[in-house]
């Protein structure tokens, strides 16, 4: 008896010691796929943005003969500004603000026009919608593996600053939408001056119609007054 | 092992031992890899000084026809040695060792522009004035840049123009930190293990051994597969030499991390092989 429950230990002993590596292999390759969805996810946006484009310094599109227009856009103006000022309309494809929101993760680039090869870029604004600095909604929009993965985090309340080489200004997010590709709902003219952002819903089985977005209201608009000798 | 208690205690503390080792691999990965001059033996090794002359080449040659410029002015001057150098230098500068200031300069370019503009102008009469040197200037400039967009063969402008360098740098910066961390993380965790398995210390050698086997085998096989299935080899990207360079990258990591993967799991077997020959000594007495 004594012989038989020794060897029932010993047995149970040889199992614990074959099944723990199988169940610590499992515990800690399970920890490991749930937590690398993440970083995953970021560094794909990250690669995208990063080889998205290809030569910046050959700005005619030979196929369509779009010309996309890269600009410095001062970001550390500091001088006086104004409420009220004058607007420098830009051209199709050219490159005329940067939206700065920290739950963005990224500077981004906005282009004026909305196009296929100026998305590859970064965000468009739509050039039917008002221009920053004047009344209306500014419709902005951009691919969501690239500059708005993050849009749907943006909450209620949160800053998003449009900064262009002749003002500043800073919108606060009053509403989260979701609409669908065809509802123009939120993307037509207004009365007031806002900012829309939108992008593609993300969809694990490809392509979506849905969009989300966020309204944001302008908050604070500053002209720039002293413009640098040329 | 024998009883519930430390059995419970030991297995939590394998898992985070998992992570500790894994965690440590891939900061010395990091150490090994994310330098400039690891990047530049990477951008030798994968021939991009020919696949960046060759898109040059392309370039130059395609804009001919709508410059009026011969692609030979430019290309002419752009030897083996000068490419090198310019994707070196955009590799330093990337990482921050050099400033953009110290542009590397190519004479022999800059004169075949001015004589080329120099010769056309007189063929056509035209009286040299402000607008013909701001003309000359532009030429110049713009085939600095394009060449020098050329040759940053790992997007370091993109990715400091839209504010990833800025998150990553920190990360970047601190890697040697990191693997002071993980390393005292790791040895902790195994005096924690003795701590448990206080009355029956071999037993701390198995956990170990496991933990070490495991991380090192969850590592290696997704590096396994990588590398057998050439992944990056899937990757689209319109410039060759970027492609090469980008893929030459994440294969030397994959590779680098395998190494120290496989260490891991040797390791492992190892310690579980002293176990059991302990055990059986011990059983045998």
């Amino acid at each position: 008896m004594e012989e038989k429950d020794k060897n029932n230990k010993k047995s149970k002993q040889i199992v614990l010691h074959i099944v723990t590596p199988f169940m610590l292999a499992a515990v800690t390759a399970g920890i490991t796929a749930a937590a690398a969805i993440v970083p995953s996810d970021k560094l794909k946006v990250y690669t995208n943005i990063a080889f998205m484009d290809s030569l910046r310094s050959d700005p005619t599109n030979d196929d369509t003969g779009l010309v996309i227009k890269d600009n410095d856009i001062d970001t550390g103006y500091e001088g006086e500004t104004s409420e009220t000022g004058e607007v420098e309309h830009p051209a199709f494809g050219e490159q005329y603000a940067i939206i700065n929101c920290d739950k963005l993760g990224v500077d981004v680039p906005v282009y004026w026009g909305t196009e296929q090869e100026l998305l590859e870029h970064g965000a468009c604004q739509s050039s039917s919608s008002a221009i920053a600095g004047t009344k209306g909604n500014s419709v902005i929009s951009a691919h969501v593996d690239t500059f708005f993965s993050e849009l749907e985090s943006l909450d209620i309340g949160d800053t998003v600053t449009l900064i262009t080489n002749y003002g500043k200004f800073i919108y606060t997010v009053t509403q989260k939408v979701e609409f669908s590709a065809s509802n123009r709902k939120y993307i037509v003219p207004s009365d007031d001056s806002r900012l829309t952002l939108y992008t593609c819903k993300r969809d694990l089985l490809g392509a979506s119609d849905m969009r989300v977005g966020v309204i944001c209201d302008l908050t604070e608009s500053g002209f720039y007054t002293e413009k640098e000798a040329e | 092992m024998k009883k519930a208690g430390s059995y419970i205690f030991s297995f939590i503390v394998s898992i985070f031992l998992v992570f500790m080792i894994t965690a440590f691999s891939a900061c010395l990965t990091a150490r090994n890899i994310v330098s400039a001059d690891s990047f530049i033996s990477i951008a030798e090794e994968n021939n991009a000084v020919q696949l960046t002359k060759k898109e040059l080449d392309k370039y130059f040659s395609g804009k001919a026809s709508s410059s009026g410029i011969p692609a030979e002015v430019y290309t002419s001057a752009l030897t083996d040695e000068y490419i090198k150098n310019m994707i070196n230098w955009r590799i330093m500068w990337g990482f921050g060792t050099v400033s953009d200031s110290e542009y590397y300069i190519n004479p022999e370019l800059e004169d075949n522009i001015d004589r080329f503009y120099s010769d056309y102008a007189e063929s056509i009469n035209y009286e040299k004035d402000d607008n013909y040197d701001r003309k000359v200037e532009n030429a110049k400039n713009n085939a600095y840049i394009v060449v020098s967009n050329n040759c940053d063969i790992f997007k370091f402008s993109a990715l400091i123009e839209h504010g990833v360098m800025k998150k990553i740098e920190p990360i970047l910066n601190r890697i040697p930190v990191f693997v002071g961390i993980s390393c005292g993380a790791s040895a902790f965790l195994i005096v924690l293990l003795f701590l448990i398995n206080m009355k029956e210390k071999k037993s701390a050698i198995y956990w170990t051994g496991t933990a070490s086997l495991i991380s090192g085998l969850l590592c290696s096989v997704p590096c396994i597969y990588l590398e057998a299935s050439d992944y990056f080899s899937t990757f689209t990207i319109k410039q060759p030499q970027i492609y090469s360079a980008y893929t030459g990258l994440m294969n030397t990591a994959v590779s680098n991390f395998l190494m120290f993967s496989l260490i891991t799991a040797v390791f492992g077997a190892v310690l579980i092989i002293i176990y059991s020959i302990i055990s059986a000594v011990k059983k045998s007495q």
